[in-house]
């Protein structure tokens, strides 16, 4: 029972992760005003961000989705959720209205509880998937489990 | 290689009784945390860091409008927030006969599927082409107010668009408030690609139709 819980977890964390980073694949410039709203960082850091994040979204939600490497995967999930609710948190604390981007830009999506409650959803997913499965022995020998 | 009987592989704990999974560390009854070298699992999740990152790379410079990464004036930097203008103020100035030029800087696919009537699609990445290309510069000239419309008040390319009519020193360049989605909203007259003609109005809404319309 719990395995399959952990199954359909790691399914879904990879199919949003996968959907999102697409998202945002489709305008990198407006994204990265997006995360220019956000103000906390350089605007050169912003426009790497913009570029790279999408990609490693989607890269690590192919990666839980088939189930490869997946504890590196849950990793970079927990790493990703954990920077997009600092920032989510930040942005409320700071009292900016703005667009999350969370699922790319136009989607009408604020920043708010809303988003915040739901990356620590995604978060304690992440953490799921990490904790619930083995690490590779033998510095990948081992054929990872999903 | 590893029968039963030989020496489990290194970093396995050998403490654990027997039939113990020891690819778990338990905690009490009911927390296990994954035990083992963590190491490859660093190794692979920065292996994706730098694949994700070539290839973002690789990606970004075969597009129409690859972002800028080591602009400092990229679209990555918060510009200064130039002066909105909203709805009612809109309203008021359209009835006051002013000579108002709408400048739209959104992107080709969003300005087709729907904008303002009468107004100019200056899309911000290409400004410097349409600037020569529809005249602006007359038309900037003969307007009294210009207004910028994107499509959301979160859009800083128009923040950004505005601050570059100010450095070329058009006075009175303003930004529509809530952008295109309000600017709809408000019910004032919309077209689409190729029509003159308004497409999507919704005219019980609108109190003061453009007299002669923003050119």
């Amino acid at each position: 029972m719990l395995k399959a819980v952990l199954l359909v977890l790691r399914l879904a964390l990879g199919v949003v992760l996968f959907y999102a980073g697409f998202l945002k694949l489709r305008d990198g410039y407006a994204f990265a005003e997006a995360i220019a709203n956000f103000r906390l960082l350089p605007a050169q850091a912003n426009q790497i961000m913009a570029v790279v994040l999408p990609w490693l979204e989607v890269a690590t939600g192919l990666l839980l989705v088939f189930g490869v490497w997946v504890r590196a995967a849950g990793l970079l999930a927990a790493l990703l959720f954990v920077a997009f609710l600092g920032a989510i948190a930040l942005a409320l604390w700071r009292g900016l209205d703005i667009e999350c981007g969370c699922f790319g830009t136009g989607s009408a999506a604020r920043v708010g509880l809303k988003a915040l409650a739901f990356d620590a959803l995604w978060l304690v997913a992440a953490l799921a998937v990490l904790w619930s499965t083995p690490p590779a022995v033998g510095g990948g020998k081992m054929k990872d489990e999903g | 290689m590893n029968s039963p009987a030989s020496k489990p592989p290194a970093g396995t704990d050998t403490n654990f009784p027997a039939g113990t999974d020891t690819n778990f560390r338990q905690f009490g009854n009911w927390l296990s945390v994954p035990a083992g070298p963590w190491k490859t699992d660093f190794l692979r999740a920065a292996a994706v860091v730098f694949f994700s990152a070539m290839l973002a790379l690789a990606t970004n410079y075969c597009c129409a409008y690859p972002v800028p990464l080591l602009a400092s004036d990229g679209p990555g930097a918060l510009p200064e927030r130039a002066e909105r203008i909203g709805v009612e103020e809109f309203k008021k100035l359209v009835a006051s006969q002013k000579a108002v030029l709408l400048l739209d800087v959104r992107r080709d696919e969003v300005f087709n599927a729907g904008h303002a009537a009468g107004s100019l699609h200056t899309p911000f990445e290409d400004f410097a082409a349409q600037y020569e290309r529809l005249n602006l510069d007359a038309k900037l000239q003969a307007a009294d107010e210009v207004v910028l419309i994107c499509e959301s008040d979160d859009c800083l390319t128009a923040d950004r668009a505005a601050k570059l009519l100010k450095d070329l020193h058009y006075p009175n360049v303003r930004v529509f408030y809530g952008g295109w989605s309000a600017y709809a909203e408000a019910g004032f007259p919309v077209e689409a690609a190729g029509e003159n003609e308004p497409v999507i109005q919704s005219q019980s809404k609108i109190e003061n139709p453009m007299p002669g319309g923003p050119r």
